[in-house]
């Protein structure tokens, strides 16, 4: 399909006995913010998993840029321009910010392309970009969960990706400084154009800024949508939201923050 | 380049005139005692930061790599006896046997970890211990077929003490810069990546298993070369002596003392060991293991991030210069 970037074909993947992610299909589109939602266990993070390479989907493919990534190692997809941040953060305790975001530049999608100074220089921008520019001569390890999530984000966003995938940046978060990550993300799409896939628990979020969400619940797709249309999806308001009248105010809200 | 000005290539060029000043006040013989101590010293320093690039940057602790040296020893009796052993010493015997010693120690770790750093840590840390067994007893196999028993003495080539000094300031200018270098480039970045977080770091976009390989490779590299002048210097192959496991011990626990991470800290770590060994060893001679095993159990205990960690951690301000 046209402006198309990724597509999962039938995913798969077993723990034991258990299927965290079960026949998930999806596509998603150049330059969207595509949001993924569920109760806890429902196999988001799997999912991301899937495709940045940390597992291998039992059955099913991955087709990134047209091209079946499937069988690709995590660094190599990180190459092809997908970065990702974690649900449990995983800094690099030792090494300052700035170290930290300079990892991210120079094993992008331009590793190879550009110095460890220059490296070092985006890493500075990158800092600033995030609200950590007066934070970067620290070592990671010392930054509180909050900032530790915008590093997640830098580090990510150092490499200039085009698939970027967001594993609940928001939580933890307090409404100003929800409404300040999500104007950060607004300004990734608009400006740079990077495609976002975003796991939040936040829902007012995730309802204001994404085009399209997708619902898991036990590992299968139960929905996807605009975010008016699963609001109102009874399936979905039976899972996940449980109460229509509070999802609606969510909607509401849309365009609010920014 | 912004890399010339800093503390860590300062130091390795403050390092290289020192023993540059002492190699030629050398020449004067009522410094000879000197002059062992700053081969010494320089050997130390060089174990130390071939084991740092696996274990202090990468972050994976290689418990046998004394069999590098010993490699690299073996490989110098061999360019010795076999290989050049009707020539004189000229700089070409040596050259032969660093590079022998070298290529020989870099291809053994390439082949060994390519199987075991598909691993993750222990089974690595295991791997060398059973390595340095092999080799060791490979070696005393070999040299019993050549019908010598251990320890194998080289034939006398005339050399001079300057002449091993200069053979370890050699030796010690291409492990000062390499691993500084590795430490600044972009491998350093990838390498301090993997020993903070390695899935994050694969995740990221480096080759961990690659960088690893590469990493373990050229730490062998170095490892080896040391094993060139140690055998000039002692002219003689003893297996049961290069490959100890106490050497390993050493290059561990100097790595350990100064500080992983950083450049300066495996050098700070040598002088640490050299100092407590050399001062210990004219007091109380054999017992001198002994007391400096609890001594560094102590030292590790109080300072558990190494003295440059430490140093690090407790002057912020540090960080900069303490690279
Ligand atoms: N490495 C693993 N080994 C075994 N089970 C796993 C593993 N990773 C995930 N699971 C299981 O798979 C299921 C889906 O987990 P996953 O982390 O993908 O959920 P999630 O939707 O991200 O949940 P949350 O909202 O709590 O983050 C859960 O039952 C989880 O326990
Ligand atoms: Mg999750």
């Amino acid at each position: 399909m046209a402006g198309e970037i990724l597509r999962g074909e039938n995913l798969v993947k077993r723990f034991g006995g258990l299927v965290a992610v079960n026949e998930v299909s999806f596509e998603v589109k150049k330059g969207e913010i595509f949001g993924i939602i569920g109760p806890n266990g429902a196999g988001k993070t799997t999912l991301f998993n899937m495709i940045s390479g940390v597992y291998k989907p039992d059955e099913g493919r991955i087709i990134y840029e047209g091209r079946d990534i499937t069988n690709l190692k995590p660094h190599e997809r990180a190459r092809l321009g997908i970065a990702r941040t974690h649900q449990v953060v995983k800094p690099f305790p030792g090494l300052t910010v700035l170290e930290n975001i300079a990892v991210g530049a120079l094993f992008g999608p331009r590793y190879g392309k550009i110095s460890e100074d220059e490296a070092l220089e985006i890493a500075r921008e990158v800092a600033s970009f995030v609200g950590l520019g007066d934070k970067i001569e620290l070592p990671a390890g010392a930054l509180n969960v909050q900032e530790k999530k915008r590093l997640e984000l830098a580090r990510a966003l150092a490499a200039e990706p085009r698939l970027l995938l967001l594993d609940e940046v928001l939580a933890g978060l307090t409404p100003a400084e929800i409404d300040s990550m999500l104007g950060l993300l607004r300004k990734v799409r608009d400006e740079k154009g990077v495609t976002i896939m975003m796991v939040e628990h936040v829902m007012h979020a995730v309802m204001n800024i994404a085009e399209r969400i997708m619902v898991l619940h036990f590992g299968r797709k139960i929905a996807e949508g605009p975010p008016e249309e699963i609001a109102n999806n009874p399936d979905v308001i039976a899972v996940y939201l449980g109460d229509p009248s509070l999802a609606l105010k969510f909607v509401k809200r849309r365009g609010g923050a920014s | 380049m912004r890399m010339l000005k800093r503390p860590g290539f300062i130091a390795s060029i403050i390092l290289i005139l020192v023993y540059l000043a002492i190699g030629i006040a050398g020449q004067e013989g009522h410094l000879l005692a000197i002059v062992g101590n700053a081969m010494d010293t320089m050997m130390y320093i060089g174990w130390a930061l071939a084991l740092a690039v696996i274990m202090s940057y990468a972050g994976y602790v290689s418990f046998g790599h004394a069999v590098f040296v010993g490699i690299g020893a073996w490989m110098t009796a061999l360019t010795i006896e076999s290989i050049m052993p009707s020539h004189p010493f000229t700089i070409s015997m040596f050259i032969v046997a660093l590079l022998l010693g070298a290529g020989v120690a870099a291809l053994v770790a390439y082949a060994v970890g390519w199987v075991v750093l598909r691993l993750r840590g222990a089974y690595f840390a295991i791997a060398t211990i059973g390595l340095d067994y092999v080799v060791l007893y490979l070696a005393i196999y070999m040299l019993s077929r050549a019908g010598i028993s251990p320890p194998m003495l080289f034939r006398n080539l005339n050399l001079t003490v300057q002449d091993f000094y200069w053979m370890h300031f050699i030796v010690f200018i291409v492990t000062l810069f390499v691993v500084y270098y590795i430490k600044v480039s972009r491998f350093g970045f990838g390498l301090a990546a993997i020993r903070e977080d390695e899935e994050a770091a694969e995740v990221m976009g480096v080759d961990t298993f690659k960088y690893k390989l590469m990493a373990f490779t050229l730490s062998a590299l170095i490892a080896g070369m040391w094993g060139v002048p140690l055998a000039f210097r002692h002219a003689k192959f003893d297996p049961q002596d290069v490959f100890s496991l106490l050497n390993s011990v050493i290059m561990i626990v100097e790595n350990t003392v100064g500080g992983l991470g950083t450049f300066l800290g495996p050098i700070v770590g040598a002088y640490i060991y050299y100092g407590l060994y050399w001062s210990l060893l004219t007091k109380i001679a054999q017992a001198s293991f002994v007391v400096l095993g609890p001594l560094i159990v102590i030292i590790i205990a109080l300072v558990p991030e190494g003295l440059v960690g430490w140093l690090r951690e407790k002057f912020p301000r540090l960080r900069k210069v303490l690279e």
